[in-house]
């Protein structure tokens, strides 16, 4: 079990992992391992909530680095880059001492990551930073 | 245009959210093999989700009309998804457009995150800034007897040999 106490999530063809970051230079980590596809019709019915139980655990724990593994995540809808942007917009509203930085992993040989990140960078330029598979 | 076109799809579905990714499937397939980048057929599909997901969030009634027409000579894809919707969807909507057009595409599209993050109706007209933005797609809206038409132009890239 993770130090969030949080079970992995499976709704529809989504499927969300926690773990422990076993990084050396993050000691307070957490990784969040996203999959499949979110095309549902209302991913803030199940995953944005689930999301926030995450970013609610993380400040309790003062969890400092959150890593988000999307690479096997090969579809996002509009509704789920809605979910993604509501998640963030949470951390984003804390101050920089409470808070956490959210290192996100993508894989650029899927189209909507290689096209829809950037303009997420450019919403959240100083509390997401990117790294290729 | 639609009728120069040799490379067509035209389809017509009942407008049940659990179809749209099987249509976003076949359109997919269909582009990787008309299209030499295969990423491009990727994003195409997804536009074609995202105007898709608008219809039937949009629709009052039963019917989609999803055209998809590939037309060499100006090396564009054109997509025109209509609908049925109601006076009040109709109203949404154009509201939603007319925000949407009043901006350049990528400030547009950030706006719209913004906005949709704290939305509670879930008409956000995020998708349609998304394909704007990201495909690079001339949207256009034409609405009558309350039938609403949405025409997204994407330019493509380069075309298989055999349909040089």
């Amino acid at each position: 079990m993770n130090k969030l106490h949080i079970e992995p999530l499976e709704v529809e063809k989504t499927k969300v992992v926690i773990s422990d970051l076993q990084e050396q230079e993050a000691e307070n980590g957490i990784l969040l391992v996203i999959s499949g596809e979110i095309d549902m019709r209302d991913p803030s019915e199940f995953i944005l909530p689930y999301l926030l139980r995450i970013h609610d655990e993380a400040i309790a724990q003062k969890v400092k680095i959150l890593s988000v593994d999307f690479r096997e995540l090969s579809y996002v809808n509009s509704s789920g880059i809605k979910t993604i942007i509501s998640w963030l917009m949470k951390s984003k509203s804390l101050p920089g001492d409470q808070g956490y930085k959210v290192r996100i992993v993508q894989n650029s040989d899927i189209p909507w990551q290689e096209s829809t990140f950037p303009v997420i960078q450019k919403l959240f330029p100083e509390l997401i930073t990117f790294s290729q598979d | 245009m639609e009728k120069e076109s040799k490379i067509y799809v035209e389809l017509k579905f009942g407008p049940k959210w659990t179809y749209i990714s099987t249509v976003r499937t076949f359109v997919e397939n269909f582009m990787a093999i008309t299209l030499e980048n295969k990423k491009q057929a990727t994003s195409i599909a997804m536009a074609v989700n995202e105007l898709i997901e608008n219809a039937v969030k949009f629709s009052d009634l039963e019917g989609s009309e999803l055209n998809i027409y590939v037309t060499s000579a100006q090396k564009m894809i054109k997509v025109i998804v209509s609908n049925h919707a109601s006076q009040e969807n109709i109203a949404d909507l154009q509201s939603c457009l007319q925000e949407l057009f009043e901006n350049p595409p990528l400030d547009a599209y950030i706006k719209r995150m913004k906005d949709s993050s704290i939305a509670i109706n879930g008409k956000s007209a995020l998708g349609l800034a998304r394909i704007r933005y990201e495909c690079q797609a001339d949207i256009s809206t034409s609405i009558e007897n309350g039938i609403v038409k949405i025409t997204a132009n994407i330019p493509i890239e380069k075309w298989e040999a055999s349909h040089e």
